[in-house]
């Protein structure tokens, strides 16, 4: 099922204004600098927040149309939502907080505690164990509700590289068999260019794809600068 | 509010000719003021201003984040509120019910109000306390006084814990 989303809504500096459609079973990543409305754009999406105007449908499911008054609260849209330091219920354990919206399948959280290698720590809360280990268990609890749709905000922008790249990876390991559409917002062009299907650049609210050609203009040029970094034994400590 | 006004409001309230004394009647055929009953309602009238202060803030410290991811995560607000905001204040609301009983400990005015000091019925430590000085019996007042001492300073005790200890 695919969404398409035609909104409006004023922001303090400028107005986020899109028409957008996300293809079924893709991953878009929306990309833009900070402050570019990427967030709000996600919070509109999961029922967070209402745009000033405009229409939202989920396959054939209307989500949104502010002239006919049409608002499907949160709970009813069937989606997950996980965003950067994604807080666990602190009263429950690892394992408690992936099954807390998964109803009676045991097996399939089991699975995926596993999958994320952190099946060992499930009986912990989320205060004892490692930042890393609490956001693969919120896309555990994400992915055990089993969406229609899967949104992810900078999801792992508050980790260290590595475990950054580990989970990544993990993450396009996993969007093959996941059959859902994915909406990835992110501000690291690298990051999108090996996760995305399909390229969302946003900037100031609009839909900006000059920016996005300049921006992978400039990761190339890095990419040599990289390239003669590594002969040059002082630049590469830069890197 | 002085506690002598709400005892005489609910003196008024809970008089056989009243509303609430009238109703207690009709269903049990026994008069409301001067019985246990009577003081148990007029100690919860005099204290819920007491057990709502601390119970909203347990409520306000609650992460606005959580009850946003479990709304996505399908709840219902009463789903939300019983398997996120009440666990998640626990503590608070422990706090508050000890807050509510000490004060209820202390209540005097209300309670001699209400119900008098009728022995073995209505007549609480605090009143016990009074009418002993009262009757220059100097000595049980102490030893009532002494009694209700670590009592509430054990209680305050586990106030301070549960409140200090606030879950990240």
């Amino acid at each position: 099922m695919n969404l398409q989303i035609r909104i409006r809504k004023p922001l303090p500096h400028f107005e986020l204004s899109l028409d957008v459609n996300c293809p079924a079973e893709a991953m878009t990543v929306v990309i833009g600098p900070s402050g570019a409305g990427k967030t709000t754009l996600m919070r509109i999406i999961a029922g967070l927040d209402k745009p000033a105007e405009g229409f939202m449908q989920f396959g054939d499911e209307v989500w949104l149309d502010t002239k006919l008054r049409v608002f499907v609260p949160p709970q009813k849209r069937r989606l997950a939502y996980v965003f950067q330091d994604y807080p666990l219920f602190p009263h429950l354990s690892i394992h408690d907080n992936a099954a807390f919206a998964a109803g009676a399948k045991k097996d399939v959280v089991q699975e995926l505690l596993e999958r994320f290698g952190i099946g060992q720590l499930q009986d912990r809360k989320p205060d004892a164990v490692s930042g890393g280990e609490r956001q693969r268990c919120a896309i555990c609890q994400a992915l055990a509700r089993e969406p229609r749709l899967l949104l992810l905000d900078e999801p792992f922008s508050a980790l260290d590289i590595f475990t950054r790249r580990a989970l990544r990876d993990e993450l396009r390991n996993l969007k093959e068999g996941l059959g859902i559409p994915v909406i990835y917002v992110t501000h690291d062009v690298n990051e999108a260019l090996y996760l995305a299907d399909g390229l969302l650049p946003i900037v100031e609210g609009r839909v900006d794809r000059e920016w996005m050609q300049r921006s992978l203009a400039r990761v190339n040029a890095a990419k040599s600068e990289r390239a003669k970094a590594v002969r040059d034994p002082r630049l590469s400590l830069a890197y | 509010m002085p506690p002598t006004v709400v005892g005489f409001y609910l003196l008024i309230v809970m008089d056989p000719e009243g509303w609430l004394g009238g109703l207690w009647k009709g269903a049990t055929g026994s008069p409301i003021l001067f019985t246990f009953a009577g003081i148990v309602i007029a100690s919860i009238t005099y204290s819920i201003p007491f057990a709502l202060q601390p119970m909203r803030a347990a409520f306000e410290k609650i992460d606005p984040r959580l009850i946003e991811s479990a709304r996505i995560l399908g709840l219902s607000p009463p789903a939300i509120f019983l398997r996120v905001i009440l666990p998640n204040s626990r503590n608070g609301i422990a706090a508050s019910a000890i807050l509510v009983f000490l004060h209820t400990l202390g209540a005097f005015g209300v309670i001699l109000m209400v119900g008098g000091s009728v022995p073995g019925q209505t007549r609480v430590v605090s009143v016990a306390i009074y009418e002993a000085v009262e009757t220059l019996q100097y000595g049980s007042a102490a030893m009532m006084s002494l009694a209700l001492l670590p009592i509430c300073y054990i209680f305050l005790l586990v106030v301070h814990r549960l409140t200090k200890r606030s879950p990240s």
